[in-house]
């Protein structure tokens, strides 16, 4: 392993690979997914700027945005141990309040290791892919870990920013939203998202619970609605 | 409720049902305050019941009960409870109850809810474990009241964790960890519960599960509450909320009475204490 590092004290090209795996440009398909916001949406629940990005907030704060920040800060320590990479993967898959959301966070998981390990090629990524779910925030998690070298804070940030992104992409879509709106809610969910790094990185996965009922209730109904773009 | 309880309760209540024959009986009891266990006679075209009640009229801070039900090969059997659980304000510690359920082959389990009400101040840590085998099938629920709205009741302060594991086959199928720090919060953000007060939950595990979706939902098109159905790793799911526990236990019997006829081919209704 080579030990150049930068100016912040990074290993070299950890940034780079955060920001290339974390990217909205990367093709996990996260653009199809709308974590249930489609049929809010459609319910009136979701319906400016403002109800969007307090939408958002609620599921970083308290729906899969706080479990899986927890997940990925417990599988990101978890790198080497793949004992416990695979209970954090069965739990991970088992907490999915829906049929929609297990899907977006299973097809996301494979389709990130299978295009990481294929333009990345990296010894420590593929002995961890072999004890590894599919689960998305488990597989970032382990890949920035081992195979990026990133800090965990700065990792989970990045992880915790693509997801926020994806939603605010969605509403702006659907709502729909102008441009420059959707940049709006994504700067108002700035200090949600910093809030939830620093709980999530508090908090042991014992510990860890949610609170967004109505988050789920839209993901059900979505897989019974009428017109839909989006695959959650 | 009110001064410092200075004996806390702490009981335990272990059922365990055994095929014999076309019927089912108790193979092993072991119940201790204020955990007590009836069996009332039957009604000859249903499963056998097992009523469960808390003889110290609800639960404290402090207060823990463990609940343990087995169903061995092939037996059935319904359990519920007598009435509601109150959980009163906690002054320290919180209240923790501990659930087992588990389900052998070619059993049939329900654990039927009535309302846990979660009092102003209460603080409640439940952990409910589900263990099914292959071939085995369960129906099991959980209803919440957050305070008790009919009575002017609030329940803006406490704390909730509800954590629940369902294992089929040995493997973990599903796990739910419902949190509730700020319940003021909670309660009213759109996000969150959308103001309702009453919650419901109904689980059913069993070789058929997947196909019983379509069934749940046309049931659920009478419902009045806001409810949902999903299978998430093979397990049939539905979730209910609504504005009273009255309005909410009229759509869950609806919905759980047409579960049992769909999943198990008994009658469709609640057990009669259920209505009392």
């Amino acid at each position: 392993m080579t030990t150049s590092t930068d100016a912040a004290g990074w290993d070299a090209g950890a940034l780079y690979r955060l920001l290339a795996w974390t990217s909205p440009a990367y093709p996990i398909g996260a653009y199809t997914y709308s974590h249930g916001i489609e049929y809010a949406v459609e319910e009136g629940l979701v319906r400016d700027r403002a109800t969007l990005a307090d939408w958002i907030g609620w599921i970083l704060r308290h729906g899969a945005g706080l479990l899986d920040s927890v997940l990925f800060a417990e599988s990101y320590r978890a790198a080497g141990d793949g004992a416990r990479l695979a209970e954090l993967t069965e739990l991970g898959r088992a907490l999915r309040g829906s049929a929609e959301t297990a899907l977006e966070s299973r097809q996301q998981g494979m389709s990130f290791l299978t295009i990481t390990r294929t333009a990345w090629p990296d010894p420590q990524l593929d002995a961890a892919a072999g004890r590894l779910g599919e689960e998305v925030p488990l597989a970032i998690a382990v890949a920035l870990a081992a195979a990026g070298r990133v800090p965990l804070e700065p990792a989970l940030t990045g992880y915790l920013h693509a997801f926020a992104a994806n939603l605010v992409s969605a509403g702006v879509r659907l709502v729909p939203l102008g441009q420059t709106d959707g940049q709006r809610a994504l700067a108002a969910l700035e200090p949600v998202v910093r809030e939830t790094v620093a709980v999530a990185l508090a908090t042991p996965i014992e510990e860890a619970g949610s609170a967004a009922p109505m988050v789920d209730w839209t993901s059900m109904r979505h897989e019974t609605q009428y017109t839909r773009l989006f695959r959650s | 409720m009110t001064g410092v309880r200075l004996q806390r309760a702490d009981g335990t209540l272990e059922l365990g049902y055994a095929a014999d024959g076309a019927t089912t009986r108790l193979a092993h009891l072991f119940q201790s305050d204020p955990c007590r266990a009836l069996f009332p006679r039957g009604e000859p075209d249903d499963a056998a019941q097992t009523i469960l009640l808390t003889t110290s009229g609800g639960l404290a801070g402090g207060d823990r009960i463990r609940m343990r039900a087995q169903c061995g090969p092939d037996a059935r059997q319904v359990v519920t409870p007598q009435a509601a659980e109150k959980i009163y304000r906690a002054i320290d510690a919180p209240t923790e109850i501990d659930v087992e359920l588990g389900v052998a082959a070619g059993a049939w389990l329900e654990w039927v809810p009535q309302e846990t009400i979660l009092f102003e101040a209460s603080r409640l840590r439940r952990r409910v474990r589900i263990d099914v085998a292959q071939g085995g099938r369960l129906l099991a629920g959980d209803i919440l009241s957050f305070g008790r709205a009919a009575h002017g009741e609030s329940y803006d302060k406490g704390s909730l964790f509800d954590r629940w594991e369902a294992r089929r086959d040995g493997e973990l199928a599903w796990a739910d960890r419902l949190r509730i720090d700020a319940p003021r919060r909670v309660l009213a953000h759109p996000a969150g519960f959308g103001a309702a007060r009453a919650f419901g939950t109904i689980l059913h595990i069993g070789p058929e599960a997947s196909s019983l979706l379509a069934v749940t939902r046309a049931a659920l098109e009478a419902c009045k509450t806001r409810a949902g159905a999903t299978v998430v790793g093979g397990v049939l799911l539905v979730r209910l909320q609504a504005r009273t526990t009255a309005e909410l236990r009229s759509d869950y019997a609806q919905i759980w009475s047409c579960l049992r006829q769909a999943a198990a081919g008994l009658p469709p209704r609640m057990p009669r204490i259920w209505h009392s």
